[in-house]
């Protein structure tokens, strides 16, 4: 066997979630959190969008998660890009849910991936995106009329051209299509 | 002679599934789509621009 792959099972990677202090930021609204996600991810710090634990009440329906050693490199990164988040608290609960849950249906010709409340389906053989429907955004037909008819490395990312909770979803649904699509 | 599409009771995106289906199969000719929601209206309509 290999040194590498040796040394790489014996590497554990530990979830964000696990053995580690979190925070989450609040945001007003999704668009703060598309932005605010995309500054973090950039920086690469090891964040996750997730929907708010019950007692929050303000703010939009997701939040950032993060690490709390981080709090202060965070707040100073988006304050410069003045994206400011309502409320940073930290997390005493296991309540928050990730929205980065699939469904994958078949249909044959056609596959679909649902993200949260949003599905995107596309042509198998030729990658072509046919349907993007549910979600009940103002956005939604914008991003449908943008990205139907398009072949799915051709279609402008929903990250890039929407503005709410169902074009965060879209996105996410966007990018396990292009990662199932590309295996 | 339109072809007929029954898709009355079905969820996005089996609507607009069966509608892109049919036009493969059909070359010339009208199809008529049954649908019983808003939403199926604006996708199949949106998925057969879409084809031209």
């Amino acid at each position: 066997m290999p040194l590498f792959s040796f040394a790489k099972k014996k590497v554990k990677s530990i979830p964000l979630t696990q053995n580690q202090d979190r925070g989450i930021l609040v945001f007003e609204n999704t668009s703060e959190v598309i932005r605010a996600e995309n500054i973090l991810k950039t920086e690469g710090l090891k964040i996750r969008v997730m929907g708010p634990p019950p007692e929050i009440r303000t703010g939009c329906d997701l939040v950032i998660e993060f690490p709390l050693i981080e709090k202060l490199y965070i707040l100073r990164k988006l304050d410069e890009v003045r994206v400011k988040p309502i409320q940073v608290v930290p997390v005493s609960n296991t309540l928050l849910k990730p929205v980065d849950l699939f469904h994958i249906k078949d249909f044959g010709n056609y596959i679909m991936i649902r993200a949260a409340n949003m599905k995107l389906t596309i042509d198998k053989e030729t990658m072509i995106i046919v349907n993007i429907s549910d979600g009940g955004c103002p956005d939604v037909p914008y991003l449908a009329s943008e990205m139907i008819g398009k072949h799915l490395s051709d279609a402008p990312s929903p990250r890039s051209i929407g503005h709410t909770l169902c074009g965060y979803a879209l996105q996410l649904a966007y990018e396990e299509m292009q990662t199932r699509c590309s295996r | 002679m339109s072809t007929i599409v029954e898709a009355r009771g079905l969820s996005c995106p089996q609507p607009v599934l069966m509608t892109l289906n049919e036009i493969k199969k059909v070359n010339k000719g009208e199809i008529v789509i049954m649908v019983d929601t808003d939403t199926s209206k604006e996708n199949v309509s949106r998925a057969a621009q879409s084809q031209g």
